[in-house]
């Protein structure tokens, strides 16, 4: 599991590559975490390259939205596989955060 | 055509890693599709890391055996563990509805484990925890 970071002006794309599972998803929020606790509050999920993702992983992304809603954040995920899609759908996280197509979207919502 | 494989698991967090290599393994050799190996992989993850967490009061050894079944197009997953009694099935639904305040990741993996397969059923069986998915491979 790697994660990797670019700003564009005001917003951070943040691309997840490999899985999000029992075993990465602890290192995946520690480094997301300290992203938004080091300031970076508009977050663009890339996700194409995210193979996998199982419930610990799913809490990642709920801790980050809860957290950039403290901070009156935002996140937006971006070209999910469709078996991640399909987690993220039965999890009912569309419901929490704005995902889209592409990466290019995300980054303009949250412009 | 029936088909069938057994995997033992330890009980612990590195033997997890291991399941996903085992099942892609699997999956190549019964000619199950990407999405379908995916899904078991997660089901089993879910299934697993309860185990893990609610099992044991001790620090000996724990062993979890998968036993594999494929049946032409049935697939069915038997996880037995010789945890104390604990029924996964017993969680609350969590709601996936709630605004983000609300929202709790508690009862999420059993729900994602019901949604994926087509049948998961528990039974205590002596001293062991049995858990039996389903599902039908669509092939």
């Amino acid at each position: 599991m790697e994660i990797t970071s670019e700003k564009i002006e005001q917003v951070t794309a943040v691309s997840i590559r490999g899985r999000m599972d029992a075993g990465t998803s602890k290192a995946a929020e520690e480094q997301i975490l300290a992203l938004i606790d080091s300031g970076e509050h508009r977050l663009a999920f890339d996700l194409a390259e995210l193979d996998y993702i199982s419930s610990v992983g799913l809490r990642v992304f709920m801790l980050a939205a809860k957290r950039l809603k403290n901070v009156d954040g935002m996140l937006v995920a971006c070209a999910l596989q469709p078996s991640v899609a399909e987690i993220f759908e039965i999890a009912g996280f569309d419901t929490l955060f704005a995902i889209v197509g592409s990466r290019d979207e995300a980054i303009t919502r949250l412009g | 055509m029936r088909e069938s494989h057994v995997i033992a698991l330890r009980a612990n967090l590195a033997d997890i890693g291991r399941l996903a290599e085992d099942l892609e393994t699997l999956g190549d050799r019964w000619h199950l599709t990407a999405r379908l190996v995916s899904q078991l992989n997660l089901t089993l993850e879910e299934v697993v890391t309860n185990i893990l967490s609610y099992g044991y009061d001790d620090d000996a050894e724990h062993v979890i055996r998968i036993d594999f079944e494929l049946d032409d197009d049935l697939l069915t997953a038997r996880v037995e563990d010789d945890g104390r009694a604990y029924d996964p099935l017993q969680v609350e639904v969590p709601d996936t509805t709630a605004a983000l305040d609300d929202r709790r990741i508690g009862g999420l993996g059993i729900h994602l484990v019901r949604t994926l397969m087509d049948d998961v059923r528990y039974a205590r069986v002596g001293d062991k925890n049995v858990l039996t998915l389903t599902k039908r491979t669509g092939a």
